[in-house]
């Protein structure tokens, strides 16, 4: 009797000593958004789903405010997830920090970061280049098309175009880097670039009464297309901003998708949020399945971008797209 | 039926069953490459079409991998032909990055990535065993290829069509040669009937039974000369009987004991009288056989171009119309569409077919191109928004554009008819040799030397027909004569008073040339010994012309310390450097070996060499396979080249040579035009086996028509020296050598191999001439090469004096280069190809003769191996380093200066040639 329970006990003891460091814990990964868990972070969250990968996804929202952020930073050093995916520039600024910040302790550094819906990382130096990030604990994805396409790509819908409007929110880095990236290719791409800040409210934040007049004023400076270039401020009043351009006539070029197909954005050359989402699981399943160590692993692109065109605000603003641009645009009614 | 009148017939009948055979043959290999390329053509409109987003995303500076939608956009193309198996999205690699097909697809096979990468215009065709393929290269600001649509067609339809086209061609093959032989045989009976009346008359005067016979006829030489010759033989056998009684009758046997005479045999009057009668008819049957089986194969092709046409228009109105019809569905109005203008300009640009794209009705709202009033060709199609039809398009192709393509088919077309008409060409000169002139000419000769008074030669026992009969006759009495003389001094030694008789013998015999080893089997060798075989050859040996740079570019590559682009090159120089070698061995060794082993020698290494070629894994392999091909033909060609001069009459050196390069460039046009068809339809490697079989064909014929014999029997009987020393100098010391090989032979030498094989092509190609131009100017050159032959064998021999026509070719040939490179132009480049063939056709024959007088005049002390071995030696060596310095040349002058120092060059030489030339002869 005592020799079968010895045995057992060794079974026990055997199997224990084979089972694989993955059955043996699962994985937590915490998602810090700015708005709540909207298509990017539900894309993440049904990646890992169906990918299979032994994960819980917790959700940090900041709600709009940035004064969260610090609290949040601290949740997660209790916490420790095993991973965090941080949700645009200034969640990222505050999870992380820009180079400069890598050591100071009020953000992380010590648990791996996957930064996704950044417009401009590098501009915004949270990363040295989208090759290499220089940050042992971050890396992150690419949602964005080179702004060249962008440009080109209102060229070509519109044959005269020369003048392009940008509304910027002074208060956001990755808004001011932004404008300063088109402002580099106007000599290139022969164009001019009229870019207005908003105006800010006392708390410096932007002032949404000032759309609609800032929109007037690039309509009278002679400007033929606005773009929204990056701004967490004008995404999320998107029918307020896109409205303006429409009563300014001013046709309106969006990287996000959802300002053509739920607004009144003209084009749109972007990737689907979802995809943005599930890009970015894949980059964390990377670092927790196959045990990459972050920053090693160079920004992940996305893969797939397509061309939107809503087609009722192309007909109230009487610009139709070309029939050479139809062949291969996805259109909105 | 008379049987020298089965024979011809059995013969002509044999000929028009292989000319329409092969005809069948090469016109299904025509139609299929012709509509392969239509569907191909068609095919490529839908990927052109398909192309032009992916082009869009790629000008905006988006990969196309990123283009979300890239699926729905294939499956929208695969939709507009339910046949198209598949629409792939692939990446420079052969990666397919999107498909039509679900789930992981293999990568694309490498022809198709090199056709992806070295496109151009963007457009490409392929061919693999199962799919017909049209792809479109994506470019990106550069140039450089980012990506490529790739649609796939099953074979099926051209399966179909082409397995019709094989039955009608063999049903009505078969129904035109019976037509035509039955017509042959009422014709010949009709022809014919005359001549072997009166040569079976002859028979009966020979037999003694018809002794007015020669009264009524109408070969009067001939029927003279057998009068003399039978005056003779009576005078002879008196004579001899005086020794003993008369032997019996004997049938001249194939004594292997007997010795063998070989005779080179030139065109009698009565085997020209008889053939003069028979050309025409023989020329009709199988030439006419051939163009009415031409005629049904025209009727074929242009059954299946014009519904390929009316498919092609229909669907690129049907891509337009859905083009548009997407815009207005989307909410575009009509009288509105943005950019519709250039998206027209763009379908007119790359769709040249189309000469009119309207949208109507009433004013057009868009429109490219003038309308025409004409009905024909017009296509239109609706535009509907919400089921109501609210526009058309019209679509308008251009007659002067399907009217050039038609005439590029039925030029392609014509080429094979013309390769066919030289083919058979070879095989009517073959049937008349075999079956009448050749006996004809060997029954007159030996019945001249016995109307001499000459009983030493006789003929091997011959067939049964009237010549046959009549040649048997002839002989018979050689033998007898002969073995009543052997008799006679067999029964002198043994009787009495033998000095006496010995004496009276010797007299006898002197008188009549008899021996008492019995008469010597006469073998006549003849031109038609070796043109088929040499036409075969050549035609084998450039098979692969048209394609072999690309065989050997997409072989594997080990050699990578050297450039690409001179790898490549090195087969051609492997196999130029063999041939330079190879030639000043020919002669010693045909003297070892005899002509004709020495041509199976180098047939068996051309046939080791394309299997080689078949079975070649890289590119050392290639190199290594065509410097034994360059050393096999070298040698073959020579052997070939050598019989005809060391065995044919003096006479007739020139017009043979000439005739001899005729046959050799007639197959050498031939493969050129053929080589493509066949890789076009069974694949490059498959070009090869074919090239060996055809090599193996002609060494049975050598083996059948050349006797064996060694280098060394003169046609005048006398022994050559067998000397042969490396002193390849030493003719040089004779100026007149000198001037005809630096001034003559070596500046033509360098049009051939220089002009015409390499700066012809690129000088056209940088002139902006077509493959097809550049093609047909090659074929060009060939053909009157062809022609220059043909006129110089035509020449009465007293007009043709070899340096004159030498100096005169040469002349020609250099100023036709000049008028090319100081007017540089497609025109002039043609002319210049064909100015030079002329040359180069008619200074063939003269070339030889001025080297052979040579060799057997003032150089007959160094012995003709050493001077046309230095004459080869200079000949391929001048090539080559001809080569090597237009290459350099070109760098500083371009194609035009290059073209006019060949031209310079030729001019130089002539000039020098006269001078030396006249010097050297006072």
């Amino acid at each position: 009797m005592r020799g079968i329970t010895g045995a057992l006990l060794a079974l026990v003891l055997a199997a224990d000593w084979f089972a694989s460091p993955a059955e043996a814990a699962r994985k937590t990964i915490a998602m810090v958004v700015w708005i709540g868990c909207e298509d990017v972070c539900r894309g993440v969250k049904d990646f890992v789903a169906d990918s299979g990968l032994d994960a819980d996804v917790t959700v940090f929202d900041a709600a709009e405010d940035p004064s969260k952020l610090p609290g949040i930073v601290e949740k997660l050093r209790k916490t420790r997830p095993d991973l965090v995916i941080t949700w645009g520039t200034k969640v990222t600024l505050g999870i992380v920090g820009s180079l400069d910040e890598r050591n100071d302790p009020r953000f992380l550094s010590d648990i791996p970061v996957v930064f996704t819906v950044v417009s401009n990382p590098v501009g915004t130096k949270i990363i040295e280049s989208y090759e290499q990030t220089g940050r042992p604990n971050v890396t992150g994805t690419r949602n964005r098309v080179p702004e060249s396409v962008n440009i080109k790509s209102i060229r070509r819908y519109m044959k005269d175009f020369a003048h392009l409007g940008i509304l910027y929110d002074a208060s956001e880095a990755n808004s001011v880097a932004k404008v300063d990236e088109i402002k580099a290719l106007t000599g290139e791409l022969n164009f001019s670039l009229t870019a207005l800040p908003l105006a800010a409210k006392a708390d410096g934040t932007p002032d949404p009464a000032s759309v609609t007049p800032k929109m007037q004023e690039l309509k009278q400076a002679g400007v033929q297309f606005v773009y929204l270039g990056s701004s967490t401020f004008l995404e999320k009043q998107q029918d307020l901003f896109t409205g303006a351009a429409l009563e300014a006539v001013l046709p309106v070029l969006s990287p996000y998708e959802h300002l053509v197909t739920e607004s009144n954005a003209l084009m749109s050359v972007a990737a689907r949020d979802y995809d943005v989402g599930r890009l970015a699981a894949r980059q964390a399943s990377r670092i927790l399945v196959d045990g990459s160590q972050p920053g090693d692993l160079p920004v992940l692109a996305m893969e797939e971008f397509a061309y939107l065109v809503n087609m009722r605000v192309a007909k109230q603003l009487n610009l139709f797209p070309p029939v050479e641009f139809l062949q291969f645009v996805e259109k909105v009614e | 039926m008379g049987l020298l009148l089965r024979r011809i017939w059995l013969a002509l009948t044999a000929v028009m069953a292989i000319v329409l055979a092969t005809l069948s043959i090469l016109t299904v290999l025509q139609h299929d490459a012709i509509l392969s390329n239509l569907i191909r053509q068609r095919l490529s409109v839908v990927v052109g079409s398909t192309a032009a987003p992916f082009r869009s995303v790629v000008d905006l500076g988006l990969p196309v991998s990123m283009m979300r939608n890239a699926t729905e956009l294939l499956l929208r193309a695969r939709e507009t032909d339910p046949l198209i198996k598949a629409v792939h999205l692939i990446n420079p690699s052969g990666i397919v990055v999107d498909s039509t097909l679900a789930g992981d697809v293999e990568p694309m096979p490498r022809e198709i990535v090199r056709a992806l990468v070295d496109s151009a215009n963007g457009r490409w065709t392929a061919e693999t065993d199962t799919d017909l393929i049209s792809g479109y290269s994506i470019l990106d600001e550069g140039g450089s290829p980012v990506a490529g649509v790739v649609a796939s067609y099953p074979r099926i339809e051209l399966e179909s069509r082409s397995w019709a086209i094989r039955q009608r061609m063999g049903l009505v093959s078969a129904v035109l040669l019976v037509l035509f032989s039955v017509v042959s045989y009422l014709a010949l009976r009709v022809r014919m009937h005359g001549p072997i009346g009166e040569l079976r008359r002859i028979e009966k005067q020979l037999d003694g039974s018809d002794e007015q016979a020669s009264a009524a006829a109408s070969f009067p030489e001939f029927s003279e000369m057998l009068e003399r010759a039978s005056l003779a033989y009576r005078s002879a056998l008196s004579e001899l009987a005086k020794f003993g009684p008369p032997a019996p009758d004997a049938l001249p046997g194939n004594d292997a004991a007997a010795s063998v005479r070989f005779v080179g045999i030139a065109e009698t009057d009565l085997a020209r009288n008889i053939a003069r009668r028979l050309m025409p008819l023989v020329a009709a049957m199988v030439f006419g056989s051939a163009l009415a089986l031409a005629y049904v194969a025209y009727l074929g092709i242009d059954e299946s171009f014009s519904p390929e046409i009316a498919k092609r228009t229909e669907l690129i109105g049907t891509v337009a119309n859905a083009n548009i019809q997407r815009a207005i569905e989307a909410g575009v109005p009509l009288d509105q569409l943005v950019g519709g203008q250039d998206y027209f300009q763009d379908l007119t640009q790359n769709l040249p077919e189309i000469s009119y794209l309207g949208i109507l009705p009433g004013k057009p709202i868009l429109e490219i191109g003038k309308k025409r009033s004409a009905s024909e060709g017009v296509s239109e199609f609706p535009l509907l928004l919400d089921g109501e039809t609210i526009g058309t398009i019209v679509t308008e192709t251009d007659p002067l554009y399907f009217a050039a393509q038609f005439r590029d088919m039925l030029l392609d077309l014509s080429v094979v008819l013309l390769v066919i008409v030289l083919f058979a060409f070879e095989l009517v000169v073959v049937m008349m040799a075999s079956s009448v002139t050749l006996p004809i000419d060997g029954l007159q000769h030996v019945a001249g030397l016995q109307a001499a008074s000459d009983f030493s030669k006789r003929l091997a026992a011959s067939g049964m027909n009237v010549i046959g009969r009549l040649t048997n006759r002839i002989s018979e009495r050689a033998v007898r004569l002969n073995g009543m003389f052997a008799e006679a001094w067999r029964s002198a030694l043994a009787g009495q008073n033998p000095e006496e008789r010995e004496r009276l013998l010797e007299s006898l015999g002197r008188r009549f040339e008899l021996s008492r080893s019995g008469a010597e089997v006469l073998r006549f060798c003849s031109l038609s010994d070796v043109r088929l075989p040499l036409f075969l050859f050549a035609m084998a040996d450039e098979l692969p012309l048209s394609f072999f740079s690309l065989y050997a570019r997409d072989a594997d590559n080990p050699i990578t310390w050297i450039s690409p682009g001179i790898v490549i090159g090195l087969p051609l120089a492997a196999y130029l450097l063999a041939t330079l070698f190879g030639a000043p061995l020919a002669r010693p060794l045909e003297r070892r070996f005899g002509y004709r082993n020495l041509f199976l020698a180098g047939a068996g290494m051309c046939m080791l060499a394309n299997v080689g070629l078949f079975a070649a894994g890289n590119i050392v392999h290639l190199i290594a396979c065509l410097a034994l091909n360059g050393l096999g033909f070298v040698l073959a060609s020579l052997s070939c080249q050598d019989y005809v001069l060391d065995m044919l009459p003096p006479a007739v050196r020139s017009r043979s040579i000439g005739l001899i390069r005729t046959a050799m460039f007639s197959g050498v046009f031939a493969g050129t035009a053929l080589g493509g068809i066949i890789a076009d339809r069974m694949g490059q490697r498959a070009v090869f086996i074919v090239c060996a079989v055809v090599m193996a064909v002609s060494a049975a014929l050598i083996w059948h028509y050349v006797p064996q014999f060694r280098a060394g029997i003169r046609q005048t009987g006398e022994q050559e020296d067998t000397r042969f020393s490396f002193n390849l100098l030493a003719p040089m010391r004779s100026a007149r050598f000198a001037a005809t090989a630096f001034g003559i032979i070596v500046p033509l030498e360098i049009v051939n191999h220089v002009f015409v094989s390499y700066l012809l092509s690129l000088q056209m190609d940088a002139l902006g001439s077509s493959a097809a131009g550049i093609g047909r100017a090659m074929m060009c050159f060939f053909l009157m090469l062809i022609i220059g032959g043909a006129i110089h064998d035509k020449v009465p021999q007293r007009y043709s004096n070899p340096a004159l026509v030498a100096f005169a070719s040469s002349v020609v040939s250099g100023a036709v280069l000049l008028v090319a490179a100081a007017f540089p132009s497609s025109a002039s480049m043609f002319l210049a190809a064909a100015g030079t063939g002329l040359g180069l056709g008619l200074s063939g024959g003269p070339q030889a003769v001025l080297v052979m007088d040579l060799a057997e005049g003032r150089l007959s002390h160094l012995g003709s191996s050493v001077v046309l071995g230095t004459t080869r030696l200079l000949e391929r060596g001048g090539a080559v380093a001809g080569l090597v310095l237009t290459g350099l040349l070109t760098g500083y002058i371009g194609y035009s200066g290059a073209v006019g120092a060949i031209g310079c060059l030729v001019l130089f030489g002539a000039v020098v040639f006269a001078l030396l030339h006249t010097v050297g002869r006072n």
